[in-house]
């Protein structure tokens, strides 16, 4: 099945277009691909628009489902409105803040043994 | 920071109770003797569509073939460590529906064999296909036709059935994959798109051979008292426990906003109890949508029914299933086939696989499209000889992948318009 770099690209991917669709002007993604870990962290500058954090942490913090990892992540990419629910069902942890016009959003994906 | 939601999974106990609920109610349908003769006559069925189980074999025994397949397959996703998403239920009681029409205790087990193999060969845990391996069955019929369809000795049909039913398993999750971005996850049954695609394909090759497929059409036409009443008192409790257990409707209206579309995990997202409430409601609304065309209760009408609850925890409820009944509804009204026929309430009740794009584009997309659907799955079933037992999967994508991009196209537009 698809290695952990195609599904880092994938979720990485999703990100960025979620940012582009909310017309940012400047975009930065960091990527650390641990042992174990990978943290998947974007920023983009989002001026004085308004986001709602918390809804969208309601979709960020669905469970992590393993069983979707190797199928449903095909649909990544393609839906602005379920794009972020999917993503959380491929990480294990989020945070979303609002720091200087930037809207950051950190996800932890934990290694499956 | 606000941490994870917690995935309170749902125990497989309720399917087991429904599973041994069925078997028990073949007893009482039936005498033993009545229900094993019926069960031989529903195992050497060649069984491509449309063989119903209850015409074929008996009420009792169709029963018994349901119940005794969900028991096992429930059994089964449990020894895989699978955890019940909203996906394996779906899975799991699409497997029941359709042993009233197609699956049964025979051609069922070398698809998931071909996935398990896939799975093994990729590295991959089966758990986590194991959904796959499930909707996979719909390719039961392949199986079966070459087993006892096609007048092969058995030292030759049983090891060429199971090999080419391994051989579907093992090609059908990289495919199903694929197809995903056809119609980009507004088709619910994508499992069942790929199947009819690997059907068109295998009988264009058989014919090519001057292998026919005969066509098929067993359907029962009794009394369906008894079956409409296990269904009845099925959804009410449902419907009761739901909302007994969740104290009212509470989260009920968020549910209802979802389009639908892949993935919607209503099992994960909205818990045990709205999930038992929206399948209960589903239930109710077809059972409706059959005795309002007039039609019997039959195994397939069965299949169709537990189908759409089955999608009651996966992106199905009454908003987005409404417009598709309802649009399949007013077109047999106008068209050539019988509204109470067993084929145009069949049609109408899968189509609500479409259900995604009437929760996205509103109740008009949703009529239009099922008309759609209507014409093509009334037509498609000659491309694959049946063989697929979810023609209206393979409709459905199609549809999804003719109306999607238009619809999103006037949906820009007006938007644009608004700004």
């Amino acid at each position: 099945m698809k290695n952990e770099q195609q599904k880092i690209s994938r979720i990485g991917t999703e990100l960025v277009n979620y940012f582009l669709f909310r017309h940012v002007t400047h975009l930065s993604l960091y990527l650390s691909l641990e042992k174990g870990e990978t943290i998947i962290e974007i920023r983009g500058n989002i001026g004085d628009s308004t986001v709602d954090l918390e809804s969208i942490l309601e979709k960020l913090n669905v469970p992590r489902l393993v069983e979707y990892d190797d199928y449903y992540d095909e649909l990544l990419g393609q839906d602005i409105e379920r794009a972020l629910h999917l993503v959380g069902y491929l990480t294990d942890k989020a945070e979303v803040s609002i720091r200087n016009q930037q809207l950051i959003i950190k996800l932890w994906r934990y290694m499956q043994s | 920071m606000q941490e994870k939601r917690i995935f309170r999974q749902l125990s497989f106990q309720p399917f087991y109770v429904l599973g041994f609920l069925m078997i028990a109610y073949a007893f009482m349908i039936d005498t033993p003797q009545e229900m094993f003769a019926g069960l031989y006559r529903i195992l050497i069925a060649p069984s491509n569509l449309i063989s119903d189980y209850m015409a074929i074999g008996s009420v009792g025994s169709a029963f018994f073939n349901a119940g005794a397949l969900l028991v096992i397959s429930v059994a089964a996703v449990q020894m895989t460590g699978a955890r019940i998403t909203g996906a394996v239920a779906a899975a799991l009681i699409t497997v029941c529906g359709f042993s009233f029409f197609g699956k049964n205790l025979i051609n069922t087990f070398p698809i998931p064999l071909g996935v398990w193999l896939y799975a093994k060969s990729q590295k991959t845990p089966f758990a986590n296909l194991v959904h796959i391996a499930l909707f996979g069955t719909a390719m039961a019929p392949i199986v079966s036709e070459i087993i006892f369809g096609v007048g092969m000795d058995y030292a030759w049909s049983v090891p060429i059935g199971v090999l080419v039913g391994v051989t579907v398993g093992f090609i059908l999750v990289p495919l199903s994959v694929q197809f995903l971005n056809f119609h980009q996850g507004y088709n619910l049954y994508n499992v069942g798109f790929t199947s009819g695609i690997i059907g068109m394909a295998f009988v264009a090759f058989a014919r090519m051979f001057a292998v026919e497929i005969t066509p098929v059409r067993f359907v029962y036409e009794g009394d369906d008292y008894m079956v409409f009443m296990f269904l009845l008192i099925l959804f009410f409790g449902m419907t009761s426990y739901g909302i007994w257990t969740n104290k009212g409707f509470k989260g009920y209206g968020t549910l209802l906003k979802s389009s639908g579309r892949m993935v919607s995990d209503f099992l994960v997202e909205h818990g045990v109890p709205l999930v038992m409430l929206n399948m209960g409601l589903l239930g109710l609304l077809s059972l409706l949508y059959v005795r309002a065309s007039n039609g019997v209760i039959n195994g397939p009408i069965v299949g169709a029914i537990l189908t759409v609850v089955a999608f009651g925890g996966f992106g199905k409820h009454p908003r987005n299933v409404f417009p598709i009944l309802l649009g399949v509804f007013i077109t047999t009204t106008f068209n050539m086939y019988d509204p109470s026929g067993t084929e145009s309430i069949l049609v109408g009740l899968f189509a609500t696989t479409l259900a995604p794009i009437a929760g996205q584009f509103g109740l008009f997309a949703g009529l239009v499209v099922a008309a759609l659907h209507n014409a093509m799955a009334m037509n498609i079933g000659f491309v694959h000889g049946g063989l697929n037992l979810y023609n209206n999967g393979l409709s459905g994508g199609f549809i999804a992948a003719l109306s999607v991009p238009l619809l999103n196209k006037i949906q820009e537009r007006f938007s644009k318009h608004e700004e």
